[in-house]
């Protein structure tokens, strides 16, 4: 028995419990990871396919941006023209996105559908790992 | 009734992150704290996606859990009721945060903030546990930038629970009270910043029949 009066072997109760707790809530994280990137490449699959030869055009292109996105954050400073030159930056990137897409000979419905498809199993996914199951009597009293 | 006041038996804090696709995640962050002594309960959870490329996903999760160990005072069906006070500052109340910036005209994103207080007599973390919504928020397609607080500074809550076993008079009982804040964020072109802060002390616990 311990200090606080509680037996030695209900010490050893609460920490297997840590450790249970623990172990279930990582099982349930990995298969969610799994999942995740299941739908992930999924979903690389299919833009692939639907992208075709064009494919490697379309990453080269995101690279890019995720670069200049990259290289123009630092001169975001938390003033009126950091604001100011943030706000033209992100209009501009819109802009060459979309005429990225048009270019491409692509149709920008269909990409959004693609990623639609993909976005509702994950809603699925993560619905289901959050699932709530109730005790008999719950509430605020 | 029996009461209990601090100290409590234990506490301790765990976290998870996961994240898959093209995106910088450094600045994700993850902390919290459970205090046996003064019963504070804090989670900071940050999920950030920046510097997307075409699709990005990401799951945060994190909990401050405090257990308790008390003798049943009656044979059958327990109540147990958590007295819980929000002990945060001005600047810092519990609240769930985020925005989403739009980087193509073809964007879309899918993005779940849930913060969730959980009662419980372990034996596996599904069995025999209440779940207590504090705050959720959901958002699609469109960007922009959102903020709820979950509770105001000094608000005091009671949240009850009635454990679905029975026991006898005199028997331990462990229990575990868990602030469990989790975000899941699917990005295709575009930046999302979500953050869910919860600051709690938890007062007392009253342990009844029923």
């Amino acid at each position: 028995m311990n200090g606080r009066g509680i037996p030695r072997d209900l010490e050893y109760a609460a920490i297997q419990s840590r450790l249970d707790y623990m172990k279930s809530r990582d099982a349930k994280s990995e298969e969610l990871i799994n999942r995740l990137k299941q739908i992930q490449e999924g979903y690389t699959r299919e833009l692939d396919d639907f992208l075709g030869a064009k494919s490697k055009e379309y990453k080269a292109f995101y690279e890019k941006r995720r670069e200049a996105a990259r290289r123009m954050q630092a001169q975001f400073k938390p003033t009126p023209e950091g604001g100011k030159s943030e706000i033209e930056f992100k209009k501009k990137r819109l802009a060459e996105a979309n005429e990225f897409i048009k270019n491409l000979g692509i149709n920008g419905n269909d990409l959004k559908s693609i990623r639609n498809k993909y976005q509702e199993q994950f809603r699925q996914v993560v619905g289901k790992a959050t699932e709530l199951t109730n005790s008999k009597k719950e509430g605020l009293w | 009734m029996v009461t209990h006041f601090r100290p409590f038996y234990a506490g301790w804090a765990d976290e998870s992150e996961s994240h898959a696709g093209d995106a910088n995640f450094s600045n994700t962050y993850l902390d919290a704290s459970a205090n046996n002594v003064t019963g504070e309960i804090d989670t900071l959870n940050r999920n950030w996606i920046l510097f997307p490329g075409d699709s990005a996903s990401q799951v945060t999760q994190i909990s401050a859990n405090m257990q308790f160990y008390f003798q049943s005072p009656v044979s059958g069906s327990l109540r147990i009721v958590a007295t819980v006070i929000c002990s945060s500052t001005v600047s810092n109340e519990p609240h769930i945060q985020g925005s989403l910036d739009d980087e193509s005209g073809w964007s879309n994103a899918s993005i779940t903030q849930e913060s969730t207080l959980t009662m419980g007599i372990p034996g596996g973390i599904d069995v025999n546990i209440a779940r207590y919504p504090l705050a959720s928020h959901s958002r699609g397609d469109d960007d922009g930038s959102w903020f709820y607080r979950i509770a105001e500074l000094g608000e005091i809550r009671r949240y009850g629970y009635v454990p679905n076993i029975t026991f006898t008079a005199g028997q331990w009982v462990l229990m575990q009270l868990t602030i469990f804040d989790e975000q899941h964020a699917w990005v295709n072109d575009m930046i999302f910043k979500g953050q869910i802060k919860n600051h709690w002390a938890i007062y007392a616990l009253d342990i009844t029949g029923v």
